[in-house]
């Protein structure tokens, strides 16, 4: 239920941000709030209390929105949040509006796990072969697992490549118990 | 042997290391977001399909049966004990199927087709999904051949045809299995493969029906899938579908099948059970909305198929048990609805004696008369009239026959010996020609002056005495399947000439004193 509600502000969220041309700055705002939000419980506290006021709330964002040097755009949503009396949801809010975004600019995620680090070489031949593969832009971020024992995992989407030594291990054991 | 196994694990091995950089597994995942009560709901699996099998950890499968904004919801087949929030989960691409063939025939097997009867792996490669659509207007015909069933009551006043669906309803312990157990045991030496589906039912009682059948060779020709009681509501929910697409093998390949589905009560709760813990909205009785089409497409997938197709045939007697008689609640009513006539038991009739306990007044068959023989209509006619005239009249002769008329009374006692001789014991099924010449001696009158104790033994003296002095009748009955002037008058001769050897019985002579 409340996934429906915060895809729906996210959705509009985007709208804003790419009508107005400025969707990173629009992106890291919203991710510097957020992240004040949680770090503050006196800032949660502050917006989340019916004990407060409305415009006292209003204020509050009127004023961290210019120290923090907040989007113009970032500080209405936020008002808009406060109006709504939906800044719980916050958190969800900026997931997918990160979701929402890469689907309009046609940017996936992509993690890629691999046993020892990658090197720049080997990040930017897997990038452009992923891009080739699906006609999209590629956001990686890269983890290591040194129980892969080699090889590497690249999980886009729901999508998972999976060319690890484990996995391939695992393949020939259910292989050999099969037989 | 240890050294022979270590060279293969080599070889292998080796063969895996050299292949190394051509396998890339791709899968689509998702993760278990909740576990519990055989339902996993799962995030990801963004293109997962409906109706498509799942792979869980540990060789646990799954069906997708809930697609939703941002989850998928599953049911589990088999031990989800195991599994944990957060595991993975993969697409196999493939929607549910199960085995089907010749190969199955003789088995016990589970709705996965997974043998239950310990005689080892069912080898086959055919495989058939589970749901599939029913063939079309154009795809079928009328029925037009029986399916004999060898219980007099019914082959001459509720007659079934090949590609029928004939409901058997009736309350618990009403004999509605023994109606199945007979109709499979008279497809002896015949064409028809039969497929009987156990849902919901006791473990022990399965085990009694494979014992029966066995007993009397008719595990030849037969296949049981059975999804006992303590098995998964999702066992028992796809039950029905895998035996349905067994039989379709069989409807497809030219021949007949005939598939028993005992009972839809059960099939309907196991399907109500995955649907709550689904959270899709209960309506009557709390069953979900598409109960109706639950059953109507799987009852719809009966079917004659037309010449072009092979002709090949697909009966389904499905089997539903009321509770005290009630036959308007929800899956009653919607089963009688969606079949093509049905058999009611009476738990009254069964304990007066009259066994089948066959309620021929409300029963019905609304196609199956355009496949009986000749030789049955002919007959089947003139009992219904006779049945339905003695019905109207045994209200008053509860009170006395003493002043009724000559012509009354006459009615009467040909409805109670015709009564007499619709009673059958189980397992006792009877070829059609011999229920035709049976039925024809009531008619005409041959019976009335036996008692009614007496008819019993009448008929089961006759029939020997007929197949040892008079085999051309039951032969020309059985080969022109039509009762002529000149079967007529021999007959006439076999059934006097049988009366005068006939003697009453003792406790008949008394019961004629009185």
């Amino acid at each position: 239920m409340n996934g429906a509600v915060s895809s729906r502000y996210a959705a509009a969220l985007v709208d804003v941000a790419l009508e107005q041309k400025n969707a990173d700055r629009v992106k890291s705002d919203l991710a510097a709030f957020a992240e004040a939000f949680a770090h503050s419980s006196d800032l949660r506290t502050t917006l989340e209390s019916p004990a407060v006021s409305r415009e006292a709330k209003l204020q509050v964002i009127q004023k961290l929105g210019a120290v923090m040097e907040l989007a113009q755009a970032v500080r209405n949503f936020l008002c808009v949040l406060v109006d709504h009396r939906r800044t719980e949801l916050l958190f969800e809010i900026q997931d997918h509006f990160r979701t929402e975004l890469n689907a309009r600019q046609n940017i996936v995620e992509a993690v890629v796990t691999s046993a020892r680090p990658l090197s720049a070489d080997e990040r930017n031949r897997l990038i452009k072969k992923l891009e080739d593969e699906t006609h999209k832009t590629i956001e990686m971020q890269f983890h290591e697992d040194a129980s892969l024992l080699g090889g590497t995992v690249v999980r886009l989407g729901s999508t998972v490549y999976d060319s690890s030594v484990r996995a391939q291990l695992d393949r020939m054991r259910e292989q050999l118990e099969s037989e | 042997m240890a050294n022979i196994k270590a060279d293969e694990i080599t070889k292998i091995l080796r063969e895996q290391i050299e292949n190394y950089q051509q396998t890339v597994a791709v899968d689509e995942v998702g993760s278990v977001i909740s576990v519990g009560d055989g339902i996993a709901r799962v995030h990801g699996l963004d293109r997962c399909m409906s109706g498509e099998m799942l792979e869980f950890p540990h060789g646990v499968f799954g069906i997708a049966l809930n697609l939703e904004e941002d989850q998928v919801g599953t049911v589990l087949l088999g031990d989800y004990t195991q599994i944990r929030e957060g595991d993975t989960v993969k697409r196999t691409n493939r929607i549910m199927s199960v085995p089907v063939g010749e190969a199955l025939i003789g088995r016990v097997v589970d709705p996965l087709g997974q043998p239950l009867d310990g005689k080892g792996p069912i080898q086959t490669d055919k495989r058939n999904p589970l749901e599939r659509i029913a063939p079309g207007v154009v795809d079928r015909q009328g029925v037009r051949e029986p399916v004999q069933t060898g219980i007099k009551a019914i082959d001459a006043m509720i007659p079934i045809g090949r590609g029928q669906r004939e409901l058997i309803i009736g309350d618990r312990q009403t004999g509605k299995t023994a109606i199945i157990l007979d109709t499979i045991i008279n497809q002896k030496g015949g064409e028809m493969i039969c497929i009987y589906c156990a849902i919901g039912q006791k473990r022990s009682t399965i085990a009694q029906v494979v014992k029966t059948l066995t007993d009397h060779g008719a595990m030849d020709y037969t296949i049981i899938v059975a999804a006992s009681a303590s098995e998964p509501a999702t066992m028992q929910y796809i039950a029905p579908f895998a035996a349905a697409a067994m039989g379709e093998y069989f409807r497809d390949s030219k021949r007949h099948a005939i598939c028993f589905y005992d009972d839809l009560s059960k099939h309907a709760q196991s399907y109500r059970e995955i649907s709550l813990l689904l959270r899709r909205p209960p309506g009557r009785e709390a069953f979900p909305g598409d109960v109706f089409f639950l059953h109507s497409r799987l009852l719809e997938r009966a079917a004659k198929l037309n010449d072009k197709l092979g002709a090949g045939s697909l009966t389904a007697l499905p089997v539903i048990e009321t509770q005290a008689g009630d036959v308007s609640a929800y899956i009653p009513t919607n089963v009688i609805s969606i079949t093509d006539g049905q058999i009611y038991l009476e738990a009254d009739l069964f304990n007066a004696g009259i066994r089948p306990a066959i309620n021929a007044g409300i029963s019905v068959s609304r196609v199956g008369g355009n496949a009986q023989i000749k030789a049955m209509k002919q007959v089947a006619g003139r009992l219904r009239l006779d049945m339905a005239q003695f019905r109207d009249l045994a209200a008053f002769a509860q009170f006395g026959t003493d002043q009724l008329d000559k012509a009354t009374q006459a009615q009467l006692a040909r409805g109670q010996r015709l009564v007499e001789l619709l009673k059958q014991d189980q397992y006792q099924p009877l070829a059609v020609e011999k229920q035709v010449l049976i039925i024809w001696a009531a008619s005409e009158g041959f019976l009335d002056n036996v008692a009614v104790a007496d008819v019993t033994r009448f008929e089961r003296e006759l029939l020997p005495f007929v197949e040892a002095n008079f085999p051309n009748v039951l032969k020309t009955l059985r080969e022109k399947k039509a009762l002529d002037d000149a079967v007529k008058a021999e007959a006439k001769k076999a059934i006097e000439a049988f009366k005068e050897t006939f003697s009453a019985s003792s406790a008949a002579g008394a019961a004629a004193a009185d």
